[in-house]
């Protein structure tokens, strides 16, 4: 349980408090409302607890390996940002860069969560103590029990980040069953970045793996964050995600979740408007193919006037893989001129795919504006005879179609090297389409 | 060319194609008229094998090979364009980018070399320019947002870039004012040769003004009720598809 950190006592309680807490309650089951259709029984086997000793070395071939998976995708350093490498829920120091000493980066402080912990551990009472206190359910409580690494990002008082910072959490074939990340950033008053999450499984014969990783993120006044998550966990694996955003006033945030990977994967993703004025737009794409399950869940507390909310998620779902989408927009009594959309739109590549879409309102205030959406759907009979027509074998036309309804998502993405990747990413997973 | 033989199709219990025959040779242009209803876009999409019929009888030959044996793409391939009466939008899918998908698939499956990026724009801006066409129309998705005009306009581009053999273009003229129209016939005119052929479908004359067909059949109730030169348009414009029909029941 972490014990290896060097541990305040303050962590300590909080993580035995949590880890009674999941004794108690177990993992969360389909009785539970916001886990309906996404049952965690194929983990009921699973010893949570066996996590490795910290080692924070790796045997050369693993190096070697991460290395040139991180190449593969650009994240070699070639580009100087900068970059925080995880492997099988441990900081590798070797492989990443947390310096790049430009000018417009003096800002940014980025350390792993295991050095903060040694250094500053008193900045990360407040936020550790919190999620904890609002954690739903005992997925939740096992990462603040078990959370072993993690990175932690501070951008300075209208600092304004141009290039992406980077953070890799990589599994390879080893032997730890678990890894739990906990990631802190915070974007100070005024204060601009990107982030860009990248959940990496290298070993496709690999036996099954849970990745368990919240994230929270706290927006201050002004504040604007770009966060980019990519989750391309090996076959067998297990994605648990939780995200949650604080935003305080006439901030911004944009999320992307492009959930590709992991035979099961779960993300959640909450956002607080703290304060008048700022925005959230989502953007999600969802794939899955032969039995993948893939969930997306998402809540947004309308908790202050005048914030405005856009969700827009796409599922494709091929073989007999079953995708859900779960969006909740609440908006509480004052916060009067709220403004919140959300799309939800599925695309079903063969006869047992499956897609569950739940939107949920709950409206308290009488001066708001809400719209809400949600299809279900396969490939245009029209358009794929159109492209047939012109010479494109029936497998291109259908290919080229799921590329375009997934694009629109990704299209939202402003940074171009990273869209591209990522539509290199869902066309390698998305493979033959018949 | 092309040999129909006693073409029967069947759309939701109603028999639409009765009976049709019809032959074009290498070069020639041949209009089918016709009222509405007639058959006229069963025809078009019987041939570009379109997936929408109970059942298709008679026999098909193109170039020698059974034509309703072939998937559309491989018709596509082996030299038949169905220029649509209504081009779908496709949303995220770049005009230009499909379109060279979809020459280079042409081109494999005749042996020649695929397109690399560059000789392929240079190609198309070359055909753009032919048809008045906005650059514009680069970087769009394929017919989206496009007025009706412009769709048309993006199918005679389509076809001056496949090459086809056999053209079969589906009420083209509709939708399109008389500088379109004259734009879209030169395009058409400009590919005229001895070795490829066109079935023009339309409902009005106007169209056969600019392209001009060596042959006029006119489609009535599923069948070809009558064939005839150019004249014979002008006479079908004059006293209207009524008096075909007349002429049909009395004779």
């Amino acid at each position: 349980m972490g014990k290896t950190l060097s541990t305040p006592d303050w962590l300590s309680h909080l993580r035995q408090d949590a880890w009674f807490a999941f004794e108690k309650q177990g993992l969360p089951t389909t009785r539970s409302e916001d886990w309906k259709y996404t049952s965690l029984s194929s983990l009921k086997e699973f010893d949570f607890r066996a996590t490795d000793a910290p080692r924070y070395s790796w045997p050369d071939p693993v190096i070697t390996q991460v290395k040139s998976a991180l190449k593969e995708r650009s994240m070699d350093g070639q580009h100087k940002e900068i970059r925080l490498v995880f492997i099988d829920g441990e900081y590798c120091a070797a492989l990443s860069d947390t310096v790049l000493a430009t000018p417009a980066q003096s800002g940014v402080k980025v350390l792993s969560l295991g050095q903060t912990l040694k250094d500053l551990p008193q900045g990360l009472q407040k936020p550790l103590e919190t999620f904890h206190s609002q954690s739903e359910d005992g997925v939740k409580f096992l990462n603040t029990a078990c959370f072993k690494d993690g990175a932690v990002l501070r951008v300075s008082p209208n600092q304004s980040v141009s290039s992406p910072i980077h953070f890799v959490f990589v599994r390879t074939a080893d032997t730890a069953k678990s890894a739990y990340y906990r990631n802190l950033i915070s974007v100070e008053k005024g204060a601009k970045a990107q982030v860009v999450e990248t959940y990496l499984g290298l070993d496709s014969r690999a036996s099954q793996q849970v990745t368990n990783s919240v994230t929270q993120v706290s927006l201050e006044e002004s504040a604007n964050l770009e966060l980019i998550r990519i989750q391309l966990e090996a076959p067998s694996g297990c994605f648990l995600g939780d995200l949650r955003v604080n935003q305080e006033k006439n901030s911004e945030f944009t999320g992307h979740w492009v959930s590709l990977g992991a035979s099961l994967a779960r993300n959640e993703t909450r956002v607080e408007f703290q304060g008048e004025g700022s925005t959230a737009s989502l953007n999600g794409l969802y794939f899955g193919k032969e039995k993948q399950h893939t969930d997306s869940f998402v809540l947004i507390h309308h908790a202050s006037p005048h914030c405005n909310s856009h969700q827009k998620y796409k599922g494709v779902l091929d073989g007999s893989a079953l995708g859900v989408f779960s969006g909740k927009i609440e908006v509480a009594l004052d916060a009067q001129k709220s403004n919140a959309t959300q799309v939800n739109r599925n695309l079903l590549l063969s006869k047992q795919a499956q897609a569950y879409t739940r939107p949920q309102l709950q409206i308290h205030a009488d001066d708001v504006k809400c719209s809400h959406g949600a299809t279900v759907g396969q490939l245009d009979d029209q358009a794929l005879f159109y492209l047939r027509s012109r010479g494109i074998s029936k497998d291109d036309s259908r290919r080229l179609l799921t590329e375009a309804f997934a694009g629109e998502v990704l299209d939202q993405l402003k940074n171009d090297t990273l869209k591209a990747q990522i539509k290199i990413d869902f066309a390698a997973r998305l493979g033959r389409v018949s | 060319m092309l040999s129909i033989h006693d073409l029967k199709a069947k759309v939701d219990g109603k028999n639409i194609l009765k009976g049709l025959n019809l032959e074009i040779k290498a070069g020639e242009v041949h209009a089918i008229m016709g009222p509405n209803g007639a058959g006229k876009s069963t025809l078009s999409n019987v041939l570009a094998g379109r997936d929408v019929f109970e059942s298709i009888e008679g026999k098909v030959t193109f170039q020698g090979k059974n034509l309703l044996d072939l998937e559309p793409e491989a018709r596509a391939r082996e030299g038949v364009f169905l220029a649509f009466q209504y081009p779908v939008e496709i949303p995220g899918v770049g005009n230009l980018y499909f379109l060279r998908a979809a020459v280079n698939s042409v081109r494999r499956s005749r042996g020649q070399s695929e397109l690399d990026a560059m000789d392929f724009l240079t190609l198309a801006k070359q055909k753009m320019r032919d048809l008045q066409m906005d650059q514009k129309f680069q970087e769009r998705s394929v017919n989206e947002g496009f007025s009706g005009g412009e769709k048309k306009r993006n199918e005679i581009f389509q076809m001056a870039m496949l090459e086809p053999k056999l053209c079969v273009l589906d009420e083209t003229d509709s939708g399109l004012d008389i500088d379109a129209l004259r734009v879209v016939a030169d395009g058409v005119n400009r590919l005229r040769s001895s070795e490829r052929s066109f079935l023009l479908i339309t409902h009005y004359q106007r169209l056969l003004d600019y392209i001009v067909p060596d042959y006029v059949h006119v489609l009535a109730d599923g069948k070809i009720v009558k064939s005839g030169g150019k004249e014979l348009a002008l006479e079908l414009e004059k006293k209207g598809y009524q008096w075909v029909g007349q002429k049909e029941t009395n004779g």
